[in-house]
């Protein structure tokens, strides 16, 4: 897979999913997983993988006051299905 | 060899199965250790086969052999130096095309070597057929398709072993190093780097870890080279940028080579599911996630019925007891108490948990099941064009639960301009409050027709965040930091029903309570202020209320109304609190507004009487795009440190809200 071509891809403000992405460049959406996770390694891309962890005091439950995380927010082990993204890193 | 003892090397990304080979091979000899000078855990172990004795290194278990990590350096400074006879490089069957990294990044490091392609039962069971002979013939060294797991069957395995020892088997690179001369600045620098320059690296993997931008490596090979040669060295490398990218290209397709006719896969090509396919499509897919999210809205309804008629239950209480306490020769205050203020309180409170109990259980299962990781990656697509990272999704989504949440949440966002924006932004999602008192006030005002209003509110919330964005977008954000997303959606899973349930059940207990401490002190605040016993002129609110109404008029708000708006500044619950209040049965204020003292079945009745569809329509539209709460406006200066852009937003916020208040009145005087 064309990494450059990714990349331009990702800095011209280009969206898509993994199936998508893989149908474009004309590849496997194992090819892409292995490209996505080589180009975090080497720090080009970064991950983040969605749910609902972040969420300390947010005061709105009786479990998030102090500090920790808020178990009102989320089932237990839950909310951790949003799948994951990855975007052009800062440096 | 050591005192006549020969050492095998087991390299292998993690979980490619190295301590397992290490554990069989070994058994209860061995010894763990740090490596000198590092915190890296060195496993040295020992066996015999054959009469011979050998000891086995397993090394740390990394991606690849590049600086990134010191186990990375001592691993692959380790394998270089030649102290181990043998390099056993372990790769996992069920997904070779990314596990032979190690392989690709381990070609040019001159020792012996053979490849155990581990995992054999896992790659089988995903109907792979891998031929180990194939892959031989085209990397030169020997390879075996085993399990580590399986002990009793590790016969093949010492075949190998004893086979790269004896030949002394290196694997056989050309093909990657072809790949290599494509790429800019490595044919420059092989006539630059010689093999062995740094003792045990090839000058093929020298040049392209080099390429690469391996800092370590670059250094050593400054380090050994002199006058002029150092010089071309220092300008090739100048020129040079982001080299990692096509070397891995190479890697890869290296790899691909190498698996191409030997391995069978009897196809289960993932086709993307019909859903994926709608809402990926750059026309259909923010329509069909409006539509699920609309849908997903109604349904919530259901579960929320029950819970609503249980309120209404609460507020036919009203009557026998009020009836009580009079018999009792209760004081009208008493009376007022407890009918006017904690019973109505309670039976609002239920109402409103109704359906944050509805849309919580059916959004959770939307979670669970994978679907909003769908909806979430159609908001991503739309949130970088607004100039966001990815990340501020996770904000938004926490901001429909609670707008405090979000804003804390926002600061996963490491730019303090879109952190900044995205908090803006997360103000305009109605929050689990707004979620629970839109649908009580709007079922109450227009029975099933409510349904349209909360809709209605789903798209005035698109069309608030596009143009907020715009309006604060400009100045927080630039135009280059403006990028796209790559994203993996989950597979679709069943929901866990006990502990979705729990957390729903739990979360809707904290609600209540958090709900009720602010409808209460609020509901009595304003009761006594309204409350005179020398009549309507004499009560506060009644005289600052008629003062104001002219003003409030035009944003289609009553002043009642307007207060109660205000008090949807504090927590939204207030404005229940305070409706509750000025428009309760003993309160003297009702009675001057309607000019009239007929008896009503309940308080809720009496809101119906004495606010028309327009005003309601506006109140719900003010107090819903209002600020969400004082919390969150601390936790908005919290997080952004800037009392600035704190104060701008919310000031944004009260205005707006009596702008859409304005024109959803009017639009209400049209249609209504
Ligand atoms: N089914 C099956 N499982 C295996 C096999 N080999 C290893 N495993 C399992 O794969 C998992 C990872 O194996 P490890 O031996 O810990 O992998 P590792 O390469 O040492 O990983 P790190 O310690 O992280 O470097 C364990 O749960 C093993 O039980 C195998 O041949 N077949």
């Amino acid at each position: 897979m064309d990494m450059r071509n990714l990349m331009n891809l990702l800095k011209s403000g280009e969206c898509c999913s993994t199936a998508m992405l893989a149908e474009r460049m004309g590849t496997t959406v194992s090819d892409v997983e292995r490209t996505l996770e080589y180009l975090e390694r080497i720090g080009v891309l970064r991950r983040t993988r969605l749910g609902m962890i972040e969420c300390a005091d947010c005061g709105s439950c009786s479990s998030g006051k102090g500090g920790g995380q808020c178990k009102g927010c989320m089932p237990e082990n839950g909310f951790q299905n949003m799948g994951t993204i990855w975007e052009i890193a800062d440096t | 060899m050591v005192d006549g003892k020969i050492t095998i090397a087991l390299l292998g990304q993690p979980n490619s199965g190295k301590s397992t080979l290490f554990n069989g091979l070994t058994g209860l000899k061995q010894h763990v250790g740090n490596w000198p000078g590092k915190t890296v855990e060195k496993k040295q172990g020992s066996f015999t086969h054959n009469g011979m004795e050998y000891i086995v290194t397993d090394l740390p278990g990394t991606y690849s052999l590049s600086a990134n990590s010191d186990e990375e350096i001592v691993t692959r400074d380790y394998i270089a130096s030649g102290n181990a006879d043998v390099v056993c490089i372990l790769a996992d069957s069920s997904q070779l095309e990314r596990s032979m990294f190690m392989l690709a990044d381990f070609a040019g490091i001159d020792v012996p070597c053979f490849l155990v392609l581990n995992l054999a039962d896992v790659a089988k069971d995903q109907g792979k057929n891998i031929d180990p002979k194939k892959i031989e013939s085209k990397i030169g060294i020997p390879v075996i398709l085993m399990s580590a797991t399986d002990v009793k069957k590790y016969d093949s395995f010492f075949e190998c072993m004893e086979k790269a020892l004896k030949d002394k088997t290196k694997l056989d690179y050309s093909s990657l190093e072809k790949g290599y001369e494509t790429v800019e600045g490595y044919s420059d620098l092989k006539t630059i780097i010689s093999d062995g320059l740094v003792e045990g690296y090839s000058s093929t993997w020298l040049c392209a870890k080099a390429v690469e931008g391996d800092k370590v490596v670059r250094a050593k090979i400054e380090n050994a080279l002199s006058g002029e040669k150092k010089a071309s060295y220092e300008k090739t490398i100048k020129t040079l940028d982001k080299g990692a990218l096509s070397t891995g290209e190479c890697k890869f397709a290296w790899i691909d080579e190498i698996l191409d006719g030997s391995v069978n896969k009897v196809e289960t090509s993932v086709k993307m599911g019909k859903f994926d396919r709608a809402i990926t499509s750059k026309t259909w897919g923010k329509l069909v996630v409006v539509l699920v999210v609309i849908g997903g809205l109604l349904l919530s309804f259901i579960p929320a019925l029950p819970i609503m008629l249980l309120g209404g239950c609460v507020t036919m209480l009203d009557e026998p007891i009020r009836t009580a306490l009079t018999n009792a020769n209760a004081s009208p205050i008493l009376i007022g108490i407890i009918c006017d203020c904690l019973l109505m309180c309670i039976a609002n409170t239920v109402k409103m948990l109704g359906f944050a109990f509805g849309i919580t259980l059916v959004f959770g299962m939307f979670e669970e099941s994978g679907i909003m990781a769908r909806i979430s990656y159609v908001f991503d697509n739309t949130m970088s064009k607004m100039g966001l990272q990815g990340k501020s999704v996770m904000p938004f989504l926490v901001s429909f639960g609670c707008t405090i949440g979000g804003a804390s949440s926002s600061r996963v966002i490491d730019n303090w301009g879109q952190k900044i924006l995205t908090i803006a932004l997360a103000w305009a999602v109605p929050c689990g409050a707004a979620w629970a008192i839109i649908p009580m006030l709007a079922t109450s005002f227009f029975g099933g027709y409510g349904v349209l209003v909360i809709v209605a509110i789903l798209v005035v919330m698109i069309i608030h965040i596009w143009i907020t964005s715009k309006i604060f977008g400009r100045h927080l954000v630039k135009k280059e930091d403006r990028y796209g997303i790559i994203m993996e959606l989950p597979p679709y899973h069943k929901p866990k029903w006990k502990s979705l349930l729990r957390y729903v059940f739990g979360r809707t207990k904290d609600m209540f309570f958090r709900v009720i401490k602010v409808i209460i002190p609020v509901c009595l605040v304003f009761w006594f202020l309204s409350y005179s016993s020398i009549g309507v002129e004499g009560s506060v609110l009644y005289k600052v209320g008629t003062f104001i109404e002219p003003v409030t008029k035009f944003f289609g708000l009553s002043w009642q109304l307007f207060m109660a708006f205000i008090a949807s500044s504090i927590g939204k619950e207030g404005a229940v609190g305070v409706l509750t209040a000025l428009f309760s049965q003993t309160g003297t204020i009702f009675g001057a507004v309607a000019g009239s003292n007929e008896a009503v079945a309940n308080s809720t009745q009496l809101l119906i009487n004495n606010i028309s569809g327009p005003q309601a329509l506006a109140f719900m539209f003010a107090i819903t795009f209002n600020m969400p709460c004082v919390v969150a406006l601390a936790a908005t200066y919290q997080e952004t440190h800037s009392a600035k852009w704190t104060t701008l937003i919310t000031l944004y916020y009260e205005a707006s809200a009596l702008i859409l208040a304005f024109l959803a009145y009017h639009v209400g005087l049209l249609i209504m």
